[in-house]
């Protein structure tokens, strides 16, 4: 398992369409990725998960990979962060 | 011998004649299953038939989403168009269908309540969230839970509804997702258990020329399907087994009423003209889309009063602005140059959202209804509004706000209307221009009329409800109900007031409630001044035979006489007195 942290950039955080986008990407995955912060810990293929974390711009969330291709993937979610919409 | 002497040998149940005419047919009784919204403990052995169920349904709706999409696909906005992709990830989530497999396994629920109680977590979950972007779309799961849920709807009873030969519709009752479903064309007839002149059911049948009797005391137990039945929907009898004598004599009937249908066609010719030419508006109740060929059969000149409640009471949560901008766009493309007049939900707070618990109002007539409700629970009202003005693409809309009881109320309204119109031209939508109107239906609002006009462009008069305030009376309490009626002389004075109240002011003011389509109320309604009136489609022939049989230039003359008199026998008196020849013309087609 890999990790790593991120800074979301979107101005109104990981709300609903950022959210949907964000899902598109991280169900293309093979294997596991779980979003972190503030301790808790959400499955990252589920929307609502993500959701319920409430993530403002700017907060600091952790990404745990486990599955195929770990560093591509982080290369693709580190793009994802830095839009700002 | 008339038919109630050739009744006493068959075999009869006399019930309450909701809407008119005769049919002969075989019976379909509609087993109802389990009440969608409840709860239903399943037996072990029913568990894995009901997730395969609940996943038959996901995959439904999921297609759904993506067929919604690419059809809609060149009309819409990017933004529109994510929307539907947050849908397809709120059906894929893993966590949402997790937890509703969940509760159908552990709790032995079946799969609607288990959906609905998964939704109502998250969409409380999500609505506690500080970030607005995230809140305000909490209701956007409530979306999601919806399809799947239809799909269920749809795999359940399919087949229940799918008629194949026309019968006559038994059941205890019917809601309007019942009738929605229903295949009219099939439809000979309704025989219910309970029901009343006013329900949905009624309406529905009434408008759609299915005869319908109702308070038939156990009829879907007593009825079995394919028993052969006549029903006499102008009489209120369902006569079971028919003997070949009656069903001789109800063929006649049956071409009896058919030949008073066709007069009634010929009445429709008529113009709402008076004899001296005064023209006189007619409009259109109406309470569901299936209705808007009557609009146009009866040349009604707009929809006068748009009742939207079937949007809530089909809905298991409260509808989403997307559902009711569909909903309202059919209306309003329906005919670009017809006005439809939009009333925002007039129901109490326990329909609007019926996942959260409402204490039960010992007085709800009085209580957190309509306006009222959706006042309190702003983002709904703005919910309504902007689905409204959205789909207002050929500005012939108006919009109507029930149960006003004081200007605050209309200035707070037109401030959320400002607000919306700044932030749908923001968002590069094309506005149209509208109306704004509210319902005049509590006394309050007919003493403060005059100063209520400068607020807004119309008054639609609700008389049921503003004679159920005048009178404190419920005319759906037996006991009480000798006491309501619009000939009252307290609700000729309030109506009088009313009309003073806006003389000289620049409003328009019409009449929407049951007094319009009442022949005799209806003449009341002339003298005191009413020149536009809105009513069930099929009364409007009738109507406006009247009109065009009467004289009106002077007929303000009998206002101080009837304003005179003590009683509403009084009244009735002198009107049938006075307009003898008017009435005569009409006495066959009131049924």
């Amino acid at each position: 398992m890999n990790e790593r942290m991120f800074t979301v950039m979107n101005q109104h955080g990981l709300h609903l369409r950022p959210a949907t986008e964000f899902v598109k990407l991280t169900s293309v995955f093979k294997g596991e990725v779980l979003l972190v912060k503030d301790d808790i810990e959400v499955n990252a293929k589920s929307i609502l998960g993500l959701l319920s974390l409430g993530i403002e711009s700017g907060a600091r969330v952790k990404i745990r990979l486990s599955g195929i291709d770990e560093e591509k993937f982080f290369e693709q979610l580190e793009e994802f962060f830095a839009k700002e919409e | 011998m008339n038919i109630d002497e050739h009744l006493k040998t068959e075999q009869v149940i006399k019930g309450l004649a909701i809407s008119p005419g005769i049919s002969t047919g075989r019976a379909y009784v509609l087993v109802k299953s389990e009440e969608n919204n409840f709860a239903r403990k399943l037996n072990y052995e029913e568990i894995s038939d009901e997730i395969d169920r609940f996943y038959h349904a996901l995959d439904n709706a999921k297609k759904k989403v993506v067929e919604m999409k690419e059809n809609l696909n060149e009309n819409l906005d990017m933004e529109t168009l994510q929307i539907f992709d947050a849908q397809s990830a709120l059906l894929t989530d893993p966590l949402f269908i997790g937890e509703i497999v969940d509760n159908i396994k552990l709790k032995r629920v079946n799969a609607e309540y288990s959906i609905k109680v998964t939704a109502n977590n998250w969409k409380i979950k999500l609505s506690k969230i500080r970030n607005l972007y995230i809140s305000e779309r909490a209701n956007d799961i409530y979306e999601a839970a919806h399809l799947i849920i239809d799909g269920l709807a749809e795999l359940g009873s399919g087949e229940d509804f799918c008629l194949l030969d026309p019968v006559i519709i038994v059941a205890e009752f019917l809601t309007l997702t019942d009738l929605a479903r229903l295949d009219k064309e099939k439809v000979l007839g309704f025989v219910i258990s309970r029901s009343g002149y006013t329900s949905h059911a009624a309406i529905v049948a009434r408008s759609l020329n299915i005869p319908a009797v109702s308070m038939v005391t156990d009829a879907h137990n007593r009825i079995k399907s394919s028993d052969l039945l006549i029903l006499d929907g102008l009489r209120g009898y369902c006569i079971f087994t028919p003997s070949d004598k009656i069903r001789k004599i109800y063929e006649e009937e049956y071409e009896l009423f058919q030949h008073r249908l066709k007069l009634l066609d010929k009445l429709n010719e008529c113009k709402p003209i008076s004899k001296d030419g005064v023209k006189i508006g007619i409009q259109a109740n109406i309470e569901i889309v299936e209705e808007l060929p009557l609009v146009k059969k009866y040349n009604a000149e707009g929809i006068g009063l748009f009742r939207t409640e079937f949007l809530v009471d089909t809905s298991a949560a409260f509808p989403t602005e997307k559902k009711q901008f569909n909903y309202y766009r059919k209306v309003l493309s329906a005919n670009e140059n017809l006005p439809v007049t939009v009333r925002t939900f007039d129901v109490g707070g326990d329909k609007m959202i019926n996942e959260i618990e409402l204490r039960k109002e010992d007085n709800p007539f009085l209580g957190w209804r309509a306006i009222r409700f959706q006042l309190a629970n702003e983002s709904l009202l703005r919910i309504q509004l902007k689905a409204a003005l959205k789909a207002n693409c050929s500005g012939n809309l108006s919009i109507l706000i029930p149960m006003i009881t004081n200007i605050d109320e209309i200035k707070r309204i037109k401030d959320i209307l400002k607000d919306l119109e700044k932030e749908l031209i923001d968002a590069g939508v094309e506005l149209q221009k509208y109306r704004f109107g509210i319902m005049i239906e509590i006394p309050s609002a007919v003493l403060l009329a005059d100063k209520m006009a400068k607020y807004v462009d119309f008054f639609s008069v609700g008389t049921n409800d503003l004679i159920q305030y005048t009178l404190a009376v419920d005319r759906g309490n037996e006991k009480v109900s000798y006491l309501y009626s619009g000939l009252e002389p307290s609700v000729l004075k309030i109506l009088k007031l009313l009309a003073d109240n806006v003389e000289n002011k620049d409003v328009e003011v019409s009449v929407c409630g049951e007094m319009a389509s009442n022949p005799i109320e209806f003449i009341v309604l002339l003298i005191l001044g009413m020149r536009i009136f809105s009513m069930v489609p099929w009364k409007i022939p009738v109507i406006k035979k009247l009109i065009s049989s009467m004289e009106l230039k002077n007929i303000a003359d009998h206002l101080p006489l009837i304003l005179e008199l003590e009683s509403s026998l009084d009244v009735r008196e002198y009107i049938v007195n006075s307009f003898k020849d008017e009435l005569s013309s009409i006495k066959d087609f009131v049924f």
